[in-house]
């Protein structure tokens, strides 16, 4: 059986809409897989990509002692990045169809699986939602900063 | 007497969005019912100009839910552009891939979309009857769903590198073979699967009494149904085979038809009120030619399935009526079957002594200027057909999509449920759910059949007789 992570990272969104990509663009820098020389994260620590967040992520999530998610924002400045801590909350919505929001993935996993990780939820504020694979210049111009805070964060034990 | 509009804005548990329109007569009685599809995308035509070879992603993204299906269609039609037989093992490769998107998707519409109202029952709280209402109720069942649809999704993602557009199924076959490592994988997470799926068909027949008023009003009324099967087998078939039409007796009316003359069998036609068009069989015209596609029609029109446990099932299916088994609320009972037999095909697969053969793609520049590429989704027969130019450009898509066949039997099956349960008098939320119920239990997918997206909702709306829009319900 694996080791599972002490932190789980999730970025997520759809690269193919302009900013909604941050997620799954930070994401791929921290776990290298865009061919950056960043520094390694420290052990215990794992990089997942992926469109939305759907309630299979729950076992997963449940095993981890930290989740921090990476996002974007519909709303704010472009580029300004907020941060804030996530409890587990049932959605009020009944329209749950294949995926869930954050707060909904913490009580699937806290009410199937006994546990939801202590969570950070980071969000950049996009300008720019249109088709396309690019992010914005303020967007990208946000990921150094970023990508440190949530390292930061990641080397917290 | 008051007429009133009811509007349930948006359908919930359903893939997409859509609009339900009931119109009342003078009386008050229900006297029509729309389904409307209020999205539009346009693949066919922004699809224009692009090489050929390209289809395969392109037309992927017309959905997130199922874009297996649009990969396996897009890239036989591809095939045909280059006049290539591909390679056997990779034919076995993209029926892995396509069974396991049939068992994750019949997964997701079973377990999250529509066991909350077949557990919680159709008139309980709908703030409660959802997926979180299913995880305090009923965990076990809830562990079951999620585990049932990561062993589909984490074969996708093995084969093709990601859960979501995998780009592994191109024109020619498949981009890589088969590691041994990923064989062991699907292999090890098989008997967990199995047993998963076999306990929840045992528990849906256990109790399907329960659902008795359901069964004979949720779109139950005589239609041809029509899939492919195996070609000189009759077998259950999601990559490949001929087409075959029943009518309601379980008679065949067309067999062993080429998917390359579909057009001679499949019309299309446009209503005014929805984006979503209304594939009807030619012969009998529209809309007299109302077909059904998908787990129930799959089921009705085939000889056997072909694999022991599934073929079991699928006998005890049809004794519900020897003829035809017309209850759409039957769907539910199909996709169950279908994921077994999707598990029993995924295992013969990987056990296939030539399933990790290197040669899994031919290669080819254009060889014909049309190709036609049909495939088995989920939700039904779905058709690719690219006409290209000499270099290998787009000139013309036509897309049919699963969904979209059952256009005309999802109206009929909203004015059926309506009819039964809406009252003008008053209205209750379990009656505005049976409407949902019905719709859910074809598992549409509205996002590709219009091949559109959006975040427009599903809302009921309930029209007197002069046309005046009396009322709406929005949800979420």
């Amino acid at each position: 059986m694996c080791n599972m992570p002490h932190t789980l990272i999730i970025g997520y969104g759809n690269p193919l809409r302009g900013d909604d990509g941050i997620g799954p663009r930070a994401a791929e820098l921290l776990a290298d897989r865009g061919g950056a020389t960043l520094p390694l994260l420290p052990d215990g620590v794992q990089v997942l990509i992926c469109h939305q967040l759907t309630i299979e992520l729950a076992p997963q999530i449940a095993e981890a002692d930290r989740l921090i998610l990476i996002d974007a924002r519909a709303t704010g400045e472009p580029g300004s990045i907020e941060q804030c801590i996530l409890t587990p909350a049932i959605p009020v919505s009944a329209s749950l169809t294949h995926h869930v929001d954050a707060q909904g993935l913490l009580a699937a996993a806290e009410m199937l699986y006994g546990h939801a990780p202590e969570t950070l939820l980071f969000t950049v504020s996009g300008g720019s939602f249109d088709g396309g694979e690019t992010l914005t210049p303020a967007v990208t111009a946000a990921l150094p900063e970023l990508l440190a805070r949530i390292r930061h964060e990641a080397s917290i034990k | 007497m008051e007429t009133r509009t009811i509007v349930i804005n948006p359908v919930t548990r359903i893939e997409g969005h859509g609009k339900v329109t009931i119109f009342l007569d003078e009386q008050g009685p229900v006297n029509d019912a729309h389904f409307q599809v209020t999205d539009f995308r346009g693949f066919e035509k922004l699809a224009e100009g692009r090489p050929f070879y390209e289809m395969p992603a392109i037309t992927a993204r017309s959905c997130g839910i199922c874009p297996v299906s649009h990969l396996m269609a897009s890239a036989k039609a591809c095939d045909q552009i280059m006049a290539v037989r591909i390679p056997e093992t990779a034919v076995k490769l993209r029926k892995l891939m396509n069974l396991a998107q049939i068992v994750q998707s019949h997964a997701l519409s079973f377990f999250h979309l529509s066991s909350p109202d077949l557990l919680l029952g159709m008139d309980s709280d709908p703030a409660q009857r959802n997926i979180f209402g299913l995880m305090q109720k009923y965990p076990d069942l809830a562990h079951d769903g999620i585990r049932l649809r990561k062993y589909g999704q984490s074969i996708i993602e093995w084969l093709g590198g990601k859960r979501v557009h995998p780009t592994w199924v191109v024109p020619g076959g498949v981009s890589a073979p088969l590691s041994p490592e990923v064989r062991g994988r699907i292999a090890a997470g098989w008997p967990e699967a199995m047993i998963i799926a076999q306990r929840t068909l045992d528990w849906f027949k256990h109790n399907l009494s329960r659902y008795s008023e359901e069964a004979r009003t949720f779109g139950n009324f005589p239609s041809l149904f029509m899939g492919l099967v195996g070609h000189n087998t009759g077998e259950l078939e999601h990559y490949h085979g001929r087409l075959r039409f029943t009518d309601a007796n379980g008679a065949v009316v067309a067999d062993e038809v080429d998917p390359a003359r579909y057009m001679e069998y499949i019309g299309e036609a446009v209503e005014p009120f929805s984006y979503l068009k209304s594939p009807y069989y030619k012969p009998l015209g529209y809309p007299g030619g109302i077909y059904r596609v998908g787990p129930l029609a799959r089921l009705n029109i085939i000889d056997k399935c072909g694999t022991p446990k599934a073929d079991q099932e699928w006998a005890e299916f049809r004794s519900i009526d020897r003829r035809a088994v017309l209850s759409s609320f039957y769907y539910h009972y199909a996709r169950l079957i279908e994921i077994v037999y999707g598990l029993e095909r995924i295992l013969e697969l990987v056990n296939d002594p030539n399933i990790l053969d290197k040669q899994v793609r031919a290669t080819a520049g254009v060889n014909s200027l049309e190709g036609i590429g049909i495939s088995e989704a989920p939700r039904g027969t779905l058709f690719h057909h690219y006409k290209v130019d000499e270099n290998g450009l787009i000139r013309d898509v036509n897309m049919i999509i699963a969904t979209g066949n059952n256009n005309l039997a999802l109206n009929r099956s909203v004015l059926q449920v309506a009819k039964h349960y809406v009252r003008s008098d008053r209205l209750t939320e379990g009656m505005l759910n049976r409407v949902e119920a019905v719709v859910r239990a074809y598992d549409p997918c509205l996002s590709c059949s219009t091949h559109a997206f959006g975040d427009m909702p599903l809302h009921l709306m309930l029209v007197g007789p002069d046309g005046a829009l009396l009322d709406e319900v929005r949800r979420g």
